[in-house]
Formats: C-alpha cells, structure tokens, sequence
C-alpha cells in the first residue's frame, strides 16, 4: 500500500520533471527525477511479503473478575530479516490494558524469536477471544506498508468474582443417603448446637451442659446438628430483560457473581449442586460435587448472556427429576415475568426448599437515567409484591441490593 | 538526527544560492518592485555575504521560536516575530526608528533569506510536519529564477538534491519516529529500530542517485535505440525531451516492477 508521503513524492517529483524544462532549470528536473527515484526504489526495500509466528501465553487463562492476566507475545521470524515490524494484538473491549503495551514494534532478524508482554484486567466475566495480532510492515522511509493478519487466537475465561460466604443455613429438612457436611435441621453431632434436653442413662457425659447443671441443679444434655450431604439446585435468570443496564452492572451480571458464590460455598462444604439457567432456552447441569463441577459450573457462569423472554416456568419441569424437598435457589429479576407467581406456587408445592434471590439494579439504572422515575416505582412495587407473595408460600426471598454483601444479607432472610 | 536535519538544511540553502550563481530570484526581484511601487531602495539582495547572514540569522530566530514554544510561549514569540517587520518598518520610514536604516535593511534582508531556515528549524525540532514542508517549499522556490541552469553547475546541485533529500527524509523520519517512541520504548528496539532506518536511509539514497544517473543517462539510450529522424528531432534535443526520456524510464520501471513483484507472481500462481 502507498502511504500519502509516497503519493506526494510521486507527485511533487513529476511536476518537477515536467515543469523544470519550462524554466530551463536542470536542478528542478534533477530533483524531480530524484524523488521518483527514491519512491521507486523504497519499493523495493522491506515490502516483500514476511514469514511470522505469533503465540501466547498466559499466566492464568483462567482468572476470576477483577484480577490481572499477564499475556506473553512470543514473536517468531521464519523469514527473511526485518527491518520494521509493527505488531498490534486485537483486544475485546471489555479487558483494560494495566501494563505494557499490545502494540510494539519490533526489528526482527532471520529466524530470531522476541518476547513482548502485557497485562490484562477483566472487571467483566466472559469468555473472551485475543487476536488476532495484526502485522504492519513499513519500509524505512515511510513510504510503502502492507498489512496482514497471523493466525493465532486464545481464549480467555474470567469467571464471575466469588463472594466467600460462611456459616449460611440454606439447608433442607431431610437427610439424602450418604454424609456430608451439609448442616441440615435435624439433630446429629456436627458441631453445630441444636438444643438441649434432659439427660437419660446411656446419654455421653461429655455431652453434659455443666453450667446448666450449675445454674438448674438438673442433668442436661447438649445436642448438635446433624450433618448431611444436600442436593442443591440453583436457577438462573439469562432473560434479555436481565442484562438491562450498563455491561457491567446488570442483574444478571450480580446474578452470576451469587451463583458463583453459592456454588462455591456449596461444593467446598462437600455437598452436590446443580444449575439451572433460563432466557432462550433452559440449559440445565445435573448435581454433582468436587473441583472438576465447581471449574465446570463458573465456566457456565462466564459465558452466560442475556437472551430469550422464557419465564421461570419453563423451569419448573426440570425440577421435577431433581431431589424432592432438597433446596432450590431462584436467582431471578423477576421483573416482566407473568409466570413467574404460578412457578413459585408450583416449587414450593412440589416441596422444595426455596430461596429467592432478587438481584435488585433498579435505583443505580433510575440515578444513571437508564430507566425512567415512573418505571422505577411500578417495577419496584412489582418486586416487593412478588417478593412478599413467596415469602407467604415459605420461601426465604430477598431482594438483593448488588452493593451489599450477599452473605449478611442472605443470613438476616435465612433468620 | 535533528542536528543532521538541521545542517542538511542550512547547506540546502547556501548550494541553492551557489546554484542560481548570484542571479536574483524571481521573489527577491518582486519583494524589490514592491518596494519600489511606494518609493523605496531596493534592499533586497542576494550575495555570499547576506545569503550566510541570513542562515545565521535563520537559525537564531528558529533555535529563540524553538525554546519559546517549548516553554509554552510559541504562539507569543511567532507572533511578536511576524509583526516585527511591519513594526521596524513603520518606524523606520516615520524616522522613529533607534537604528540606522542601513542595519535595518541588512536585518530585514537576513531574515528573508533566513525564512527556510526558520520555518525548517522549527519543524524539526518541534515535529512539526507543515513547517517542515514550509521550510523544503521556501528553499525551492526563493532561489527561482528565469536564468535557469545547466550542468556546469552539476556539482552544486547534486549536493543540493542531496542536502534537500536528508532534510526531508530525517526530518520526517525524527517526526515519525518520535511518535512511535512511546511503543518503542516498551519493546526496547528503540535504538535498533533507529540504526536501522539511519543505514537504510543512507542505503537507498546512495541506490537512488544511482537510479537517478540511469534515468538521466536513459535519453542518451534512447537517442542510439531511437531511429534518426526522432533522435535528431528539435523536440528530443531540448530539456523538455530529456523531461520525457524520465518519464518513460519510470514508466517502464514500473511496468517491470508490476510484472515481476513477489506479489503479482504469487498471484498468477494462485
């Protein structure tokens, strides 16, 4: 490709050569017959076509919102030497550049390799494509440039930021089979308190409320909880109407981030969960435990977008083959959803343990102007009325301001 | 690099003086019939003595506009430097003026003849691409005259077109490269980037002067391939004749390398 200055060159030098001999004037037509020349000849300097291998590396392609990645170039000439080469690797919008540069320029020899680095910061989850890495070849005056992609791709995972949760009580009323260490209300001997009772012959002396005993002068017993493995099913809500907002704060964005929290809390109490995701279509992952389901249910979580107008309905069938009375945890916006009411009614019926969790975005979209006053108060109305019509068929509903902690704020509906 | 710049253009401006051997140029001779429509000397005068003046004098005015602008009073100093005339004029011709009329005329002559050097110097060290080119326009186009020149002066003005083309080709290249500075500095092949583009530059200028004998060289060719009622044609003898003779040898040249680039080969092999 010819840059402006070659265009110039060429043009400059032609009215020389063609006007000089108007004036009789040798140093004009000498010029003018220079900058042809020089034009013509930087053709041929740095413009044949180039032989690079671009790859990657990452120090974590798999990294959790809010943290750095730091991406390594490595720069391989399989061609001839040259002598400017200026390297631009694509980005998504959504990552920040916090260290070095994705543009270099580099001068390669002959089979010589370079390292370029930078670093990333993703403050969005997703799964995010880098490259690919665009090559500008210029000669050295500026003159002639070709352009041309390399072929290499990667793909970054940034999981949605997990919040650490402790001690919450979501749990079910019945014991599953096999043991866990899932407090369920049922007396056992966790180390969890339960209650205390009188004492009977056979009863553990070490179980003995000795200031009970000095308070009341009557033997009673401590009894703990009993721990248990639970099932726990998380839905999720992926409606297009979710992701209103701005890219990073949308309901379903602080959806994801609860999920994530909960599923992580879950699983590293060694109990087994599963996820349920609605919006175009319902996309279900069975319950499952261990590190492998955790890496498999955050990578879901990463690339969930907000599609489809699918109401929590649609849900209700798949709930049918799991756990009965097991805890299902609704994390849902709730808003324009007409089925919503007959699916609450439908999973407590069945006996689930429901939890519900509203993602609530509705004053930061009024305070940015994204939505208007008057829409604000009947969907916030809307959700309070929902959110109370759960709570009257036993579920535990909560309407989650994304600025608060998520754990003291589940703890105080779980009281 | 801006120090070659900058020297390349203080030659530029002296060999277009040895060049045009003293004749006036045509801007000078209007500058003075100017002059002369209110009545005035001529005082406008082109000679080894005034043309090394007005180099000094160029670039002093450009190294003050350089370190004014620098510290932020660019816009001040030009402009106090492009009213000064009009004011020392003014009070010269109301007999107000502190200095004798003969400086004044010097200095007014110096700075005329400084006008390349000071828009270059400028451009050079501030980056600036339009007063670069003001500066590569005005060393042009102020030693044009109607006398024109021949290749007794041939000396000169291959050292003219040399000076001219290091001028232009390391200014610009300062001004591109200082852009890229930033990115270069992160990869570190600053320097080699650098000493690359210095031994190319010096490459291909030493390649073009060759390809600019060719293509001068290229109407004698033509006048021996050529049969005799063209080569012996009043047309084909003239400068203009030479002018086309140029004009073919690039337009073959770019036929041949249209024909035989990598580019077009891959091309009629695909």
């Amino acid at each position: 490709m010819w840059t402006r200055k070659a265009v110039t060159y060429t043009g400059l030098g032609t009215i020389l050569v063609l006007f000089a001999p108007f004036i009789n004037n040798l140093q004009l037509l000498l010029l003018g017959i220079t900058l042809l020349g020089f034009v013509a000849v930087h053709s041929l300097v740095n413009t044949s076509p180039v032989r690079v291998n671009i790859t990657r590396r990452f120090s974590d392609s798999q990294i959790f919102e809010g943290q750095e990645a730091e991406v390594e170039l490595v720069i391989q000439n399989r061609g001839r030497s040259i002598g400017f080469l200026e390297i631009f690797d694509q980005l998504p919008h959504e990552v920040e550049l916090v260290g070095g540069l994705n543009h270099t320029i580099v001068r390669l020899h002959r089979n010589e390799a370079l390292l370029a680095h930078y670093r990333l910061k993703c403050h969005l989850r997703g799964q995010y494509q880098l490259g690919k890495p665009r090559l500008r070849l210029y000669n050295p005056s500026f003159l002639f440039y070709y352009e041309s992609d390399v072929e290499s791709e990667s793909t970054l995972v940034v999981f949605p930021k997990i919040e650490e949760l402790e001690g919450l009580d979501l749990s079910s009323d019945f014991p599953k089979m096999y043991q866990g260490a899932m407090p369920i209300r049922r007396i056992g001997t966790s180390g969890e308190f339960y209650s205390i009772r009188e004492y009977y012959p056979g009863d553990d002396f070490k179980n003995i409320n000795w200031r009970v005993f000095g308070r009341t002068r009557k033997l009673m017993v401590n009894q703990f909880e009993r721990e248990d493995i639970s099932d726990v099913m998380l839905v999720l809500d992926a409606r297009e109407i979710a992701g209103t907002g701005t890219p990073v704060h949308n309901p379903l964005n602080y959806g994801c981030r609860a999920a994530a929290a909960l599923v992580d809390y879950f699983l590293h109490t060694r109990n087994r969960v599963g996820l349920t995701i609605y919006g175009e279509a319902v996309e279900s992952i069975g319950v499952d435990s261990g590190e492998r389901h955790l890496y498999r249910l955050l990578t879901k979580l990463s690339e969930v977008r907000p599609a489809g107008a699918l109401g929590l309905h649609t849900v209700v069938g798949e709930l049918r083959n799991f756990t009965p009375r097991s805890p299902v945890i609704v994390i849902s916006t709730l808003e324009q959803d007409p089925t919503v009411h007959a699916a609450l009614r439908e999973i407590t019926a069945h006996g689930f343990k429901l939890t519900l969790i509203a993602p609530d975005t509705l004053e930061y979209d009024r305070q940015s102007r994204i939505i208007s006053p008057a829409v604000y108060f009947t969907a916030s109305a809307e959700l309070d009325n929902t959110i109370s019509e759960a709570r009257s068929l036993g579920a535990r509903a909560l309407r989650w301001d994304p600025d608060s902690v998520l754990g003291p704020a589940l703890q105080e509906v779980v009281k | 690099m801006q120090v070659l710049a900058t020297a390349a253009l203080a030659a530029c401006v002296w060999l277009g003086f040895v060049v045009s051997a003293g004749a006036d140029s045509l801007l000078t001779q209007a500058l003075n019939v100017v002059l002369g429509l209110f009545g005035l000397d001529a005082i406008f005068v082109a000679s080894a003595e005034t043309v090394a003046g007005g180099i000094m004098l160029g670039l002093l005015l450009g190294g003050v506009l350089v370190l004014a602008d620098e510290r932020g009073y660019g816009y001040w100093v030009g402009g106090t430097l492009a009213l000064l005339p009009f004011l020392l004029s003014w009070l010269s011709l109301t007999g107000r003026s502190p200095l004798a009329p003969e400086p004044l005329h010097a200095l007014a002559n110096f700075g005329w003849l400084g006008l390349p050097l000071l828009a270059g110097t400028f451009g050079i060290w501030r980056n600036s691409l339009p007063t670069i080119a003001i500066g590569a326009v005005l060393v042009l186009v102020q030693p044009l005259n109607l006398v024109g020149n021949d290749v007794s002066a041939i000396f000169a003005i291959l050292g003219f077109i040399f000076c001219f083309m290091l001028y232009i080709e390391l200014a610009y290249g300062h001004l591109r490269y200082a852009r890229l500075a930033r990115i270069m500095n992160y990869s570190g092949e600053f320097g080699s980037v650098l000493n690359w583009f210095g031994m190319m530059l010096l490459l291909t200028l030493g390649f073009t002067t060759l390809l600019t004998a060719a293509a001068f060289g290229f109407h004698d060719l033509l006048g021996n391939v050529l049969p005799p009622r063209f080569h012996n044609s009043i047309e084909f003898n003239t400068i203009y004749g030479r002018a086309l003779s140029v004009m073919v040898f690039f337009a073959l040249w770019a036929i041949a390398q249209t024909i035989f680039s990598r580019q077009f080969l891959a091309r009629q092999v695909e």
